[in-house]
């Protein structure tokens, strides 16, 4: 063997690091958690090795997803300060190599979860990769300052998929968390958009504080934050909620609502002057909101699996 | 070794036991799938207990 195969090849040699990177593993972990949460939650049991390998199989479909992102979108990350270290633009995977990785994973993925779970679990992870890719990267995140809006319905799926893994089905309750997500997603981005404006602005993304400014953002921020609380305080009176859930989520959307508001009160010249604390510490925030939510409902899990339930709690649907 | 070969082994490395690994949850999972929470008993050269008559 020589080292010409070697050194003809356009990149670098890739290491295990970079294919993880390629996978977006932050996302991949928020995947993971709010799946598990709704296997945990719903009232079917399931074996822990199927459940173990359903929530595998839905982490590795996030995977492909986030690898068909980098794919796609190589030339704005390269731009971005935020994303041009990730292993394309840095030089270290091929657009190519990305390719071939997202779609033979998409593909393994979901066969996968067909087989150790059910077909509506697959069909829903087909559609939140196809949804992803194709409606939120390929077409809207280009194209709307509504994207993250329309596109946050991509990173609603996994709780979704969890509770189709172990019940066969959908919900009431299934379809509160995945409103939950799709609702939580527009202050959690645009906390993001407002101190990398900059960014988006040079790689000619149509984010809401690049194109209608970041007033108008804080203001939807406060929006959707307020929307945000009735529907994560109703999830309390489902079957999969409780006095422990209602008093956490009760003590998280009054927190989240006065950093919304406080976010709203400020002004621009502010946020540049401090280097944009507060809508830091907002994002940060907008994280703990959504484990801690997700937290609460496993809490309730395990309460009613210990016998520990309040008798006569309301449980609307 | 060079460093770009030694990196590359540790690729193959990593890549041989996702392999692995993936071939373990396959097999798990048709483990539990197969035998659906019971204890099975296939019809092998074993004798099976359970299709003796009773002494009785």
């Amino acid at each position: 063997m020589t080292d010409i195969s070697i050194t003809d090849q356009h990149h670098g040699d890739a290491e295990v690091g970079d294919f993880f990177a390629l996978m977006k593993p932050r996302v991949m972990s928020l995947a993971v958690f709010t799946a598990g949460a709704g296997l945990v939650v719903a009232p079917a049991p399931v074996h822990p090795v199927i459940a173990f390998a359903s929530v595998l199989f839905i982490a590795l479909g996030a995977g492909a997803s986030g690898a068909l992102n980098m794919w796609w979108d190589a030339d704005i990350d390269a731009v971005m300060a935020r994303t041009r270290t990730r292993p394309i633009p840095a030089g270290r995977i091929g657009r190519e190599t990305a390719l071939t990785c997202g779609l033979w994973l998409s593909g393994l993925s979901v066969a996968m979860l067909a087989l150790t779970a059910n077909l509506l679990a697959a069909g829903l992870l087909a559609a939140s990769i196809f949804y992803y890719v194709v409606i939120y990267t390929m077409w809207l995140k280009r194209t709307t300052p509504q994207n993250i809006v329309i596109g946050g319905v991509a990173g609603a799926f996994p709780p979704v998929i969890g509770w189709a893994v172990a019940t066969g089905s959908i919900g009431p309750e299934g379809v509160l968390m995945f409103v939950l997500v799709v609702i939580w997603t527009p202050p959690h981005f645009w906390s993001l958009a407002l101190f990398t404006s900059g960014d988006y602005a040079r790689a000619g993304v149509p984010m809401l504080p690049v194109t209608h400014g970041p007033e108008r953002t804080r203001s939807s921020i406060l929006f959707y934050t307020v929307a945000l609380a009735p529907v994560s305080l109703l999830i309390a009176f489902t079957s999969i909620g409780g006095p422990a859930y209602l008093a956490l989520a009760v003590v998280l959307n009054a927190r989240f609502l006065a950093g919304a508001h406080r976010l709203w009160l400020r002004r621009s010249d502010d946020a540049e002057a401090d280097g944009h604390a507060r809508e830091k510490a907002f994002f940060r925030a907008s994280l703990s909101y959504l484990f801690l939510l997700f937290a609460g409902l496993i809490l309730e899990a395990a309460c009613r699996a210990g016998g520990w339930t309040v008798a006569g709690w309301p449980v609307l649907f | 070794m060079s460093d770009r070969h030694f990196r590359r082994r540790k690729t193959n490395l990593a890549i041989g036991l996702a392999l692995g690994g993936f071939v373990v949850v396959v097999f798990a999972v048709t483990v539990v799938k197969m035998m659906g929470g019971a204890e099975m008993e296939a019809y092998d050269h074993v004798l099976r207990p359970s299709l003796l008559e009773s002494s009785g």
